[in-house]
């Protein structure tokens, strides 16, 4: 037998050893997904925070991950809502380096379409935090978010992120319930399609889409389709306080209170 | 054993050992290093939780916990930890890696606010912040309730502007309109008005569709604008936009189409506005405050095509044309007669804009314009042509994070050729009245350089110093404008500002002919000196301004040479804007007092500004009341113009008439001024039907002008022999409701 055959299992568990010195710890990123999920489970930013240090720590070992970049966006997306309430300055530096890290991540990886799309969506947060800014910031958001559906029309993150942003939309800007409900329905259906393929991908966002529709059916009075969406948002995920907390409770409440859907 | 085999064995064996020693050297690492503890604390010594610790050479990083405490394996030996977290200022800590070291203890300190967020220019008033100072949206213009969707008539919301008229031209602190800058794509802009002859410009050249934003500053403004005394209004026009939209409005007054056409999605792009302006309508229904020959008429279009040649540049071309004509009985002293005028305005503008080795943004224009007018009243009149032409480059370069350095070159052309007939006597304007002939044109360049630093001094210390140099080829003069300006971020919401500078003018052409003026008269100079203070949070803002502007070298009368730099003035006073939102209700409060004398043209000695008023009061409300219905109101109130009283007559045997005998220069005062203003808007959205589909946004309002149906005084007239004295009505004396719709898709 060639010796240096014999040699490649001793080579592969010397490279094996060496990797995890220089590259995410995949149990790592595990946890950091696990603790920014937690943090969105209780509205707890402390740990959304967390999470995304913890993120960052491993950005340090793969400065060049988009998929890294990215999940500190996306830490940096749930957290700017979280904080603008209360300390608008700090969550507008959130906006801020979320889209400076989605920028990283689309310069590793241009057709990176979850990354713009991110980027879309922080865009559209950030026109609160800019004021004048915000006539060209619409623009490019919508332009952005248009670019990602087309990039991956199959991606349920990216329809989930349009109908987020079609939902904050003013009506007479092209925006509303109505509109966002059609690609939330998108999404649901595309991530049912979905298996994800590796550790490191932005698989997140199952239950948003669901919560986000229950929203729409609130806003549109449609109660009881509101409330089947949001115990659809729990049983993908039975931890999430918002739906379990706030939302379901007040859609029970308005079908009692308000009386029938508006149909 | 062939020699073959032998190397065989000799190179798998060398291979093995090197990767053993390899591993050896990788795998034995973890059991040799040491363990880095610490903590990363503020300021203060809090912790800072979550907080990134990581050693980029050795692609190594964690997070702090709660208690901002954090720890690492590393080799031996030095190595730079750089720790970073949001609100902080990066820290790089070299340490030396070794078995048994004390904890670290990592001090951030507070990240200061970026130069491009801190605003050091003061009196930029308007609705929302931009590191230049404050700009107004076009969605403000658009809101504003009495501001019939016109800049000018919505920048007389905001404070610095006295407004003691209906007219839009723009009365900056107690100066001359024309000592405002009005620039449109960085290029000036000299006749924006309509009807500026009748009414000292009653409404905008330029259309609303086509304005992206506007910022507008009352005094202390940068060394980037040059040539004006007192303020700038700087307008910048529609960006490239991937939308292929049309918009037909109507109102009482006028129509107007615009469109955005994206002729190469993120590429090439058309915006274009046509408005027409005949309020024949209007007087028809309600009266018209004069008695016209013809109801007055406007017209202007603007159309600007854009292409982006790069991610970071593009260049577009903007022409603009406008007209306008009016012939009204109008009154002057004690003489009526038909006033006409018509006049055209055509502006091309080339601009680019790109960034420079990725750090300095360049922004360039070149634009050429022609403006013509001409006026008739009784035995006067006069043609004015004037062929501008005018080129810029601005550079902004962020050096680091404590400066942003501006500059730039201008280079302005202004030819003004006047041919008329002008009264002799300026109390005579009866017919067969004397006149003199007057053909005069003179011609000056104008170039300027300027250069301004902006920066960090010292923690929340911010300022801005430069100067800008010009030439003025007549009288073949440099100035020179030194200015600077202070800004104390106490914290997040208070800022204190302070600003000194001087600013110089050139004097109105028709003083500089050679034949008829004096080609020797300087620039006209002004000195600003500003302090305020400002609270701001996500839902309120208060500032508060005390200003003093010197003027020197003003424009006086001179026996021997016509005219000379020999006036003087000053104009000092204190401007207060308080502006909030509490749930769908927001609005603002304007108040501004000014105390303003010169002495120019025939003054004998220092007297009462023409262009002050002493308070004036803005209030502007605007109420949501769901997504689709505003109401608004506005309420305006200033203290009357100044004007000068005739004391007395004499009578003129020779022509038969009688002239007026002035008394002291200003000292009356004309009523105090009021006006509100009331406005309901809903948008809408039309359904697809008829081949068309679904709309934009639509939107139909409807404004009450002037609700209260208060006569607001604009001049006096006297009857013949100037034995009684009667007001001479503004353009929105009586009740006017003027109904709109916008359609777009």
């Amino acid at each position: 037998m060639n010796p240096i055959r014999r040699l490649l299992p001793i080579l592969s568990l010397v490279s094996c050893l060496t990797v995890p010195a220089q590259a995410a710890d995949p149990g790592a990123l595990a946890l950091a997904r696990r603790t920014l999920q937690d943090g969105m489970n209780h509205g707890d930013t402390a740990s959304m925070l967390k999470a995304r240090g913890q993120f960052l720590g491993l950005l340090a070992a793969e400065p060049d991950s988009p998929a890294l970049h990215y999940w500190v966006a996306l830490a940096d997306w749930r957290l700017v809502p979280m904080l603008s309430g209360k300390d608008a300055a700090t969550a507008k530096r959130h906006c801020d380096e979320g889209l400076a890290q989605c920028d990283a991540a689309l310069q590793a990886n241009a057709k990176f379409a979850d990354a713009l799309a991110l980027k879309a969506g922080l865009q559209g947060m950030a026109i609160q935090f800019n004021g004048a800014a915000g006539i060209t910031l619409a623009p490019q958001m919508v332009s952005n978010m248009a670019r990602a559906v087309e990039m991956a029309p199959a991606n349920p993150r990216v329809r989930l992120l349009d109908g987020i942003g079609t939902f904050h939309m003013p009506v007479f800007f092209g925006g509303g319930p109505d509109k966002a409900l059609e690609k939330l329905k998108k999404a649901h259906a595309l991530y049912a399609a979905e298996s994800p393929t590796d550790s490191t991908s932005p698989a997140w966002g199952r239950d948003d889409a669901f919560v986000w529709a229950g929203r729409c059916e609130m806003q549109l009075k449609e109660y009881t389709a509101a409330r089947d969406y949001f115990r659809q948002a729990l049983e993908a995920n039975p931890a999430n306080g918002w739906v379990r907390m706030t939302l379901l409770p007040a859609a029970e409440d308005s079908l009692v209170t308000k009386g029938k859907d508006k149909s | 054993m062939t020699i073959g085999r032998i190397a065989r064995r000799w190179f798998a064996g060398g291979l093995f050992l090197a990767f053993a020693m390899g591993a050896g050297v990788m795998t034995a690492e973890p059991a040799r290093a040491a363990r880095v503890e610490g903590v990363v604390v503020d300021r203060t010594g809090q912790p800072v939780e979550y907080a990134t610790v990581a050693v980029p050479a050795l692609k190594r990083g964690a997070a702090t916990d709660e208690r901002g405490a954090f720890a690492l394996e590393l080799p031996p030996g030095p190595t730079v930890l750089e720790v970073s977290q949001i609100g902080y200022e990066h820290a790089r800590v070299t340490i030396t890696v070794a078995e048994g070291m004390p904890a670290l203890r990592v001090e951030l300190h507070d990240e200061p606010v970026p130069l491009a967020e801190v605003t050091v220019a003061t009196s930029a008033f308007g609705k929302s912040g931009s590191s230049e100072g404050a700009v107004v949206r076009r969605i403000d213009i658009m809101t504003t309730p009495g501001g019939a969707a016109d800049i000018f008539q919505s920048l007389r919301a905001l404070p610095g502007l006295n407004a003691p008229n209906d007219g839009a031209a723009l009365y900056v602190r107690g100066g001359d309109p024309h000592e405002t800058l009005i620039r449109l794509d960085s290029g000036e802009i000299g006749h924006p008005y309509h009807w500026e002859g009748a009414s000292g410009g009653l409404f905008s050249a330029i259309d609303t569709y086509m304005i992206e934003s506007a910022f507008f500053s009352s005094g202390g403004f940068s060394t980037k604008y040059g040539g004006a005394l007192s303020g700038v209004l700087d307008i910048q026009t529609e960006d490239l936009k991937n939308l292929k939209t049309v918009s037909i409005g109507a109102n009482l007054a006028g129509e107007t189409v615009s469109s955005t056409w994206a002729l190469v999605p993120d590429k090439l792009s058309f915006v274009g506005s046509v408005a027409r302006s005949a309020p024949g309508v209007l007087f028809k229904l309600y009266g018209a405050p004069r008695d016209y020959e013809s109801a007055p008429t406007s017209v202007n279009g603007v159309g600007k095509l854009l292409f982006r040649y790069s991610q970071t540049g593009r260049i577009s071309g903007l022409y603009l044309a406008s007209g306008d004509q009016v012939a009204v009985n109008s009154q002057t002293l004690n003489t009526e007669s038909v006033y006409s005028q018509h006049s055209n305005v055509r502006l091309a503008s080339l601009q680019f804009r790109d960034v420079l080795a990725g750090r300095i943004a360049l922004r360039g224009q070149l634009s050429s314009q022609w403006y013509g007018s001409h006026w008739s009243f009784g035995p006067t009149g006069a043609a004015r042509t004037e062929r501008n032409a005018e080129a810029n480059l601005d550079a902004v370069w962020p050096i680091g994070n404590r400066h942003e350095l501006s500059f730039g070159v201008n280079g302005r052309h202004f030819d003004t050729e006047i041919v008329g007939r002008f009264a002799a006597d300026s109390t005579d304007f009866m017919p067969g009245a004397p006149t003199r002939e007057q053909v005069s044109r003179p011609v000056v360049d104008y170039p300027g350089v300027y250069l301004e630093d902006k920066l960090r001094v010292w923690g929340p210390l911010y300022a801005t110093l430069g100067s800008r140099f010009d030439w003025a080829s007549t009288p073949g003069t440099w100035t020179s404008d030194p200015r600077g300006a202070l800004a104390w971020r106490v914290d997040d919401h208070q800022t204190l500002r302070i600003a000194a500078g001087r600013y110089h003018q050139l004097a109105d052409p028709r003083f500089l002919d050679p034949v008829y003026g004096n080609p020797q008269l300087a620039p006209l100079a002004a000195d600003h000196t500003i302090a305020g203070y400002e609270w701001k949070t996500d839902v309120a803002n208060v500032r508060v301004e005390a200003y003093h502007k010197e003027y020197r070298g003003l424009v006086t009368n001179d026996a021997a040479t016509y005219y000379a730099n020999a006036g003087r003035g000053y104009a000092r006073g204190i401007d207060v804007f308080t502006q909030g939102t509490h749930g769908s209700l927001t609005g603002w409060v304007s108040y501004g007092y000014l105390d303003s004398k010169r002495l120019e043209l025939d003054d004998p000695h220092l007297v009462r500004s023409r262009y002050g008023t002493g308070h004036a009061v803005t209030l502007v409300t605007r109420y949501q009341l769901n997504s689709r219905w505003q109401v608004g109101g506005k309420y305006n109130y200033a203290a009357g113009r100044p004007v000068t009283p005739v004391v007395d007559r004499t009578f003129d045997a020779t022509r038969g008439i009688w002239h007026p005998v002035y008394g002291e220069h200003n000292s009356e005062r004309l009523p105090d001024y009021h006006r509100l203003d009331v406005r309901i808007t809903r948008l809408f959205s039309l359904p697809s039907a008829a081949g068309l589909k679904a709309s934009s946004v639509c939107v139909l309002y409807v404004e009450a002008m002037n609700v209260l149906g208060l006569h607001n005084v604009q001049d006096y007239a006297w009857n013949s022999d100037y034995t009684e004295r009667r007001p001479i009505d503004s353009v929105f004396s009586r009740r006017l409701l003027v109904a709109g719709v916008s359609l777009s898709w």
